[in-house]
């Protein structure tokens, strides 16, 4: 969990910013440690802050949605915040489809979400 | 041997413009007052300005180490210097509404005038004639294809700034109200235009960290399935970004080549008008507007 910097905001809002290590392609060996960490603390809202990101290929896209569905099976809500126009722009031409994971401008916007 | 021909030839052609310098500016000032004096475009005290000027120039040119041979002056200050008077020239006859045609007929004229003044000179060879001549064709030609480049190089920044300007206006990005931006896009939607836009419009929303963003696309009067893919794509993007897009103004015509086209606007909030789509932006916002006696 070298690559990901998790800190809590507030009872049960976490705060997940990934590392420039991060590696999208094997996203298993984040999982236990995530979802053990969603679990300690009861996590209700985990806000994936993209704001070191300025692109995300379909690879990073998949790996948000695996997250996703960890976040889904700990009944956790996955808010993606400071999402680059590039970013965006690029994304937005690669997939087919609505991404199931809710996204916000920024940290104050993604707890409104959940609240 | 070659390089005393060559300077020969310049002596010769500074020799016979000396001698009849006083036939040639007035042939110059007659043809240019015939161009330019008839449209008012150069008066006739800039006509024999430029002559006398062009003459210097070119006298210099000749007076060079490399006198008439063309090749080897190209990087001399005094042929640049006539090649920044014809720009000069150029840029201040079209300044004043002249054409290009006019322009490179001053050209021509200028170089027949010069020939014409080498008509009666008897102390030249065929062979002296003959380098003068291509010595003149090639200094003309240059000059020529320089002042053109110039000219579309002018034409093209115009073009572009025109077409961005273009641009610019035809995608009006306006926050209207605190965290609400509205963009009217009126015409068609192309890969290209559809990029600049949607640039813009992430980038307006990032700067201005807006909420909402309403779309209006009443402008739009047809639509294709390249068009609707464009759109989907811009509130997708939207959407990523964290903002809520709203698309208004959906005429029953591209309503029905929606439908026809199986483009599923199901998770796309849509409004009749603007001004619902603005009633619905301030509704997420939680904003509240009503008139003084309400």
């Amino acid at each position: 969990m070298q690559d990901v910097h998790l800190t809590i905001l507030s009872r049960q809002c976490v705060l997940f910013e990934p590392g420039v290590s991060l590696d999208p392609s094997n996203p298993e060996q984040y999982a236990s440690g995530v979802i053990r960490f969603l679990q300690k603390n009861r996590t209700k809202g985990l806000i994936y802050d993209l704001k070191s990101i300025s692109l995300i290929d379909k690879t990073y896209y998949e790996w948000l949605k695996y997250l996703n569905t960890l976040c889904k099976l700990n009944n956790t809500e996955l808010i993606v915040i400071h999402m680059k126009p590039s970013a965006a722009y690029g994304l937005s031409r690669c997939i087919n489809e609505s991404p199931p994971f809710k996204t916000a401008l920024n940290i104050e916007a993604a707890r409104q979400l959940f609240v | 041997m070659a390089r005393k021909k060559k300077i020969s030839t310049s002596e010769l052609l500074i020799e016979n413009l000396k001698l009849n310098i006083g036939n040639i500016t007035s042939l110059i000032e007659t043809k240019g007052a015939d161009a330019f004096g008839n449209n008012s475009l150069l008066s006739g005290e800039e006509i024999e300005d430029y002559s006398i000027e062009f003459l210097e120039l070119f006298v210099a040119i000749l007076q060079t180490q490399d006198g008439a041979n063309i090749e080897s002056n190209k990087n001399s200050h005094e042929y640049k210097a006539l090649i920044s008077f014809f720009n000069n020239c150029s840029e201040e006859i079209q300044i004043r509404g002249g054409t290009m045609d006019l322009f490179v007929s001053y050209m021509h004229f200028l170089q027949t005038s010069l020939i014409e003044g080498l008509q009666d000179d008897t102390s030249m060879t065929m062979a002296q004639y003959r380098e003068v001549l291509l010595m003149m064709a090639s200094l003309f030609n240059d000059m020529t294809l320089h002042v053109f480049e110039i000219y579309l190089g002018e034409k093209e920044f115009t073009i572009k700034a025109q077409q961005e300007e273009l641009l610019q206006t035809s995608t009006p990005i306006t926050e209207i109200w605190d965290g609400v931006l509205t963009l009217p896009i009126i015409g068609s939607l192309d890969s290209s235009r559809t990029m600049v836009v949607m640039e813009k419009l992430l980038q307006r929303i990032e700067s201005e960290r807006s909420r909402m963003v309403v779309i209006d696309v009443t402008g739009v009067v047809t639509i294709d399935s390249q068009v609707a893919h464009h759109l989907i794509q811009m509130m997708r993007a939207v959407k990523l970004m964290g903002a809520t897009p709203i698309i208004t103004g959906i005429r029953p015509e591209i309503a029905r080549a929606l439908t026809n086209l199986n483009i599923d606007l199901g998770d796309v909030v849509t409004r009749a008008t603007l001004s619902e789509g603005l009633k619905e932006a301030f509704r997420h916002l939680n904003i509240v507007v009503s008139s003084k006696g309400s």
